[in-house]
């Protein structure tokens, strides 16, 4: 299957910093993806060149086969898009805004966005201007979604969102990809990500620290914890193909997280002198995203 | 119950209104308060004007209606594009309006005749209020005469305003911030008026000396003919995806890397009235 989403040595330089440093990425239909990292990651704007308003600084992206920064009209019409901060006309009603938006769409986008509206329990007379900022999220979701599109792409799509509602909606997602539709979505929720998602990405200072299945990142992801007699004892980093992510001193405990760990460089460890202890786990979602967006060591 | 008639009204309207429907009705909603507070004003100082004429018994001191000929489609002229388009980009809606299956060129000819209908009914709602307060008393085609002796000149008012309301939209596409747009509107509206003063006081004639100035008339058609491409072509660009910003150079580097201190670059005040005046000041240099 062609992926929905290509991108390749994607870089975006602002005046003042490099948002996008060489992001190389491939998302398959059907599934959901997460893009993950911390405020000014990049996220924002890898989207915004996904959805063509805005063109990199170099390298090329490709959204169902189409150029966004050539023709971002064809893309858009494929996709659905939610912003964190959602720009709607306020002072419209919910009814005026779906029949506005249904006109450009087919025949089914309006019973569509009633049935979303119904869902959530928003009145259609109410002004935009007169919803809370949940409410907001929840109509700008339901016009996104209201034409069944092939993609969705959606830039922090919980904020706002309450716990029940977030919950239902984010199993809605697992729907989607399940008939084959894509859901891209960036977040920094951790928790959520990990109900949902198939793949993932960690964009960190502009660059992709980490790609593919969150099954197959967190099997091979492991919390290495190793204690030695005395405090000024040096402990080397494993070998390769072993990648250390992340390293910490505690102490006479050395915490490392590290990518590809093999059972003998475990048996390495503990024969090495001054170790007393080596345990290791499986590392948690959450750390693996600490361990990829802290600065040191890098990892390439 | 008001819930489903509400969508049911929703669902009805729309089997009925095409697209283009919807976006006039949007783009007129948007342009409705304009219109109508300049109405108003307009009725206002018309009726104030027979007030004051009847008590006075003379029209000394009253304002002449012919000027409302001039000021208010003038200004709803200018406020059209700030508002249209200005306005779109300031609350970002033009980039949810950008997502929907539209494309650019239907989108700038939508809000381009929304604006020139919307000016055709200030002129004709202009006309209509001239002639119930003043009767065809003064009429003719070039206009009555002002104070100075110089006509009001109708055909160039309009044609004029036709060209404002271009330029209008040509700085809210071009500029971002509202102000600076209608900053950037005033030396470009009043230029086809400089040049033709400027050519009057060569030939050594009034400026507007006759019913229809043809200069006016000439400078405001040139000033038009360059600002329509002008004002295509910026919205295009706004509508396109941005470029990025221009590649550095190696001695831009460092800079970029380096991150000031807070205690390098905050501003320091001796006293607790200067942060205030600070504040103003640069939160007067930001809007703008």
């Amino acid at each position: 299957m062609e992926p929905v989403i290509v991108t390749d040595s994607l870089t975006m330089n602002f005046r003042r910093c490099d948002a996008l440093r060489g992001v190389s990425l491939e998302i398959r239909p059907g599934t959901v993806f997460a893009l993950l990292g911390e405020n000014g990651a990049g996220k924002t704007t890898l989207i915004r060149i996904l959805t063509g308003f805005q063109k990199p600084s170099s390298g090329t992206c490709s959204v169902g086969g189409i150029d966004p920064t050539l023709r971002p009209g064809e893309v858009r019409r494929q996709i659905g898009y939610v912003s964190d901060s959602p720009a709607l006309y306020d002072w419209m009603t919910v009814a005026q805004i779906g029949g506005f938006t249904a006109s450009f769409y087919g025949p089914d986008f309006l019973s569509h966005y009633d049935e979303a509206i119904r869902r959530y329990e928003i009145q259609p007379e109410q002004k935009i201007r007169h919803l809370s900022k949940g409410q907001r999220a929840k109509v700008a979701l339901s016009l996104a979604l209201s034409h069944d599109p092939p993609l969705l792409i959606m830039d922090e799509p919980t904020s706002g969102l309450d716990p029940k509602v977030r919950r239902s909606f984010l199993e809605s997602m697992i729907d989607r990809a399940a008939t084959g539709r894509t859901v891209f979505l960036s977040s920094h929720q951790i928790n959520e990500v990990e109900r949902v998602a198939d793949t993932i990405a960690i964009l960190h200072q502009g660059r992709i620290r980490l790609h593919g299945s969150l099954t197959e990142i967190r099997e091979s992801i492991h919390e290495l914890v190793v204690d030695v007699d005395d405090p000024l004892r040096a402990v080397p980093a494993p070998p390769e193909p072993a990648e250390l992510l992340m390293e910490e001193n505690s102490g006479r405990s050395k915490q490392y997280f590290i990518r590809g760990l093999e059972g003998d460089m475990i048996e390495s460890y503990r024969d090495m002198p001054g170790v007393t202890s080596v345990r290791t786990r499986v590392a948690t979602l959450e750390e693996i995203f600490v361990a990829c967006t802290s600065d040191a060591p890098a990892l390439v | 119950m008001s819930t489903n008639a509400s969508l049911e009204t929703i669902v009805v309207a729309n089997r009925q209104a095409s697209s283009t429907t919807w976006m006039w009705w949007k783009e007129i909603r948007q342009l409705l308060p304009l219109a109508v507070l300049l109405l108003v004003v307009a009725c206002l100082i018309i009726v104030l004007n027979a007030i004051v004429s009847s008590l006075l018994g003379s029209r000394r001191f009253a304002l002449p209606d012919e000027m409302l000929m001039l000021v208010f489609p003038g200004l709803f002229a200018t406020g059209a594009g700030p508002l249209l388009v200005g306005q779109e980009r300031a609350s970002r809606t033009l980039d949810w309006l950008a997502l929907l299956p539209i494309s650019s060129k239907r989108l700038i000819t939508t809000k381009l005749l929304v604006g020139l209908s919307g000016l055709g009914v200030m002129w004709i709602a202009a006309a209509v209020m001239i002639t119930f307060f003043s009767g065809t008393r003064g009429w003719h085609f070039g206009g009555p005469n002002l104070y100075s002796g110089s006509l009001f000149s109708y055909p160039v008012w309009i044609a004029h305003s036709v060209f404002v309301l271009v330029a209008g939209f040509f700085v809210s596409w071009k500029i971002r911030s509202q102000f600076y747009s209608l900053v950037a509107l005033v030396p470009i509206a009043f230029a086809p008026l400089v040049c033709t003063s400027v050519l009057a006081a060569i030939q050594g004639r009034r400026f507007l000396a006759d019913e229809v100035d043809s200069w006016a008339l000439v400078f405001t058609a040139i000033g038009l003919a360059i600002v329509f491409p002008w004002m295509i072509r910026a919205a295009m660009r706004t509508l396109s995806p941005t470029a990025a910003p221009r590649s550095f150079t190696l001695l831009d580097q460092p800079r970029r890397r380096h991150s000031s201190s807070v205690m390098a670059t905050a501003p320091r005040f001796s006293t607790q009235l200067a942060p205030l005046i600070w504040q103003s000041l640069n939160a007067s240099v930001g809007t703008w």
